[in-house]
């Protein structure tokens, strides 16, 4: 059985949250909260990850820790060819997001975290980043749909690239950064809302659900 | 950028079955949704309850419903038909949001901010290749000397723009190719979407310089 060491309101933990619940892998949950009590930082939680960061699960003792490593094992252990990519280019595409979806979190999530009053930051300096990253996503995934796909990777079934980024994205408006100039990513989250098992997280709301013939 | 002007605010493909496109024109917020029917609906992004942003709630057909209380409102009239604190009487069908003309033509669709007694006159086929819009984080002012200067890259067919004025500080490009070639039009599009990120990047910059 797997340990989800997790924070109800951590972007990069609600990443690993969507993906075990659309693979219907069973877990125990359990919190650690970031803010304000810094649970994080305690030395029962340091012995089991030394950089005192969320997420992490537990494997029957295997330990992993980090949204994006998290999403590889998960994906490539249950669901190696949907999920996660199995053949070569595809494996370099699905890195490309899920860097990025880190390159989002240092940026978009940093000025959430600041909004928030939990972590100050050069709020000016992320919203630059976070406008150059949300303009070539949202650009990307334009020229996805006048290609017929749906996802960040031209596959008929989404990957963990999506669900990598889709947490900052989503939560962006937390952050003061509207969606509003990013209309390809509006109706890419929609997509991602209407996939089967998925969950909210605070700030996050559901959307209708699809036209039925 | 008159009021009474038709602007281009959405591309025609931009409003999918049960999506809520979130547009902006001269400062107004607008919530923009394709009912089932294939009706336009362009309102004011606002619900009469709370003030919460309607393009965050749920386009269900017919219906569009708030996230927050659930309150509805039917297509084309805005009219509001449920309010769940209420649910015994049907909700006075005074209660509307406020609604703007619209039109969807050449690939587009087009709103003004008060009615418009003319038809929407330009000379474009109605069926023409819509690049990609690109949103500019600079007035209409200082992208429109850029765009009359643009020179299509390749040997292209040169685009017929727009500029949607969203604010006093931005604005958004939206081109039209009145006759593509029969072949090759993502890759046309890539040069122009290419082309018109540069023409951002100095229409932003240039404030500073
Ligand atoms: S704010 Fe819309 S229903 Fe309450």
């Amino acid at each position: 059985m797997i340990t989800f060491y997790e924070d109800a309101l951590c972007e990069n933990c609600y990443a690993v949250r969507l993906l075990l619940h659309m693979l219907a892998v069973p877990y125990t949950s359990h919190f650690i909260e970031l803010y304000p009590s810094r649970a994080n930082l305690q030395p029962r939680f340091r012995a089991i990850n030394p950089l005192a960061e969320l997420p992490v699960i537990d494997d029957d003792g295997v330990i992993i820790a980090g949204a994006a490593p998290i999403l590889v094992y998960l994906a490539a252990k249950h669901a190696p060819g949907t999920w996660y990519a199995t053949d070569t280019p595809a494996l370099a595409q699905v890195t490309h997001f899920l860097t990025l979806a880190e390159r989002l979190s240092a940026t978009v999530g940093a000025a959430r975290r600041h909004e928030s009053g939990f972590a100050p930051t050069d709020l000016p300096a992320a919203h630059t980043g976070a406008t150059r990253l949300l303009r070539g996503l949202d650009a990307h995934l334009w020229f996805a749909e006048q290609q017929g796909n749906a996802w960040l990777l031209p596959t008929p079934h989404p990957t963990i690239a999506d669900l990598a980024c889709f947490p900052h994205v989503i939560l962006c408006e937390e952050g003061g950064i509207s969606r509003q100039p990013y209309p390809a990513l509006r109706r890419w989250c929609d997509r991602v809302k209407r996939l089967p098992n998925f969950l909210v997280m605070p700030g996050v709301f559901l959307t209708a659900p699809p036209k039925t013939e | 950028m008159s009021a009474h002007a038709w602007h281009p605010i959405a591309a025609a493909r931009d409003l999918p079955p049960r999506h809520v496109f979130h547009a902006k024109l001269l400062g107004q917020e607008l919530a923009v949704w394709r009912a089932d029917d294939g009706f336009i609906n362009v309102w004011e992004n606002r619900c009469l309850h709370r003030g919460v942003r309607l393009s965050i709630g749920l386009n269900e057909g017919q219906e569009l419903k708030c996230q927050y209380h659930g309150w509805r409102y039917a297509s084309r009239t805005a009219g509001c038909t449920y309010i769940p604190a209420h649910p015994e009487g049907a909700p006075a069908r005074r209660i509307a949001n406020r609604i703007f003309p619209v039109i969807e033509r050449h690939g587009l669709i087009w709103s003004a901010l008060e009615t418009s007694p003319d038809d929407l006159q330009t000379s474009l086929p109605p069926d023409p290749l819509v690049l990609r819009e690109i949103a500019i984080d600079a007035p209409a002012a200082i992208v429109e000397p850029l765009l009359a200067a643009y020179d299509p890259p390749g040997h292209g067919p040169r685009p017929i723009f727009f500029i949607q004025p969203t604010d006093s500080e931005s604005c958004v490009i939206r081109g039209v190719v009145p006759e593509p070639p029969p072949t090759g039009a993502l890759a046309l599009l890539r040069l122009h979407d290419a082309a018109l990120c540069a023409l951002r990047d100095v229409a932003e910059q240039r404030p500073a310089a």
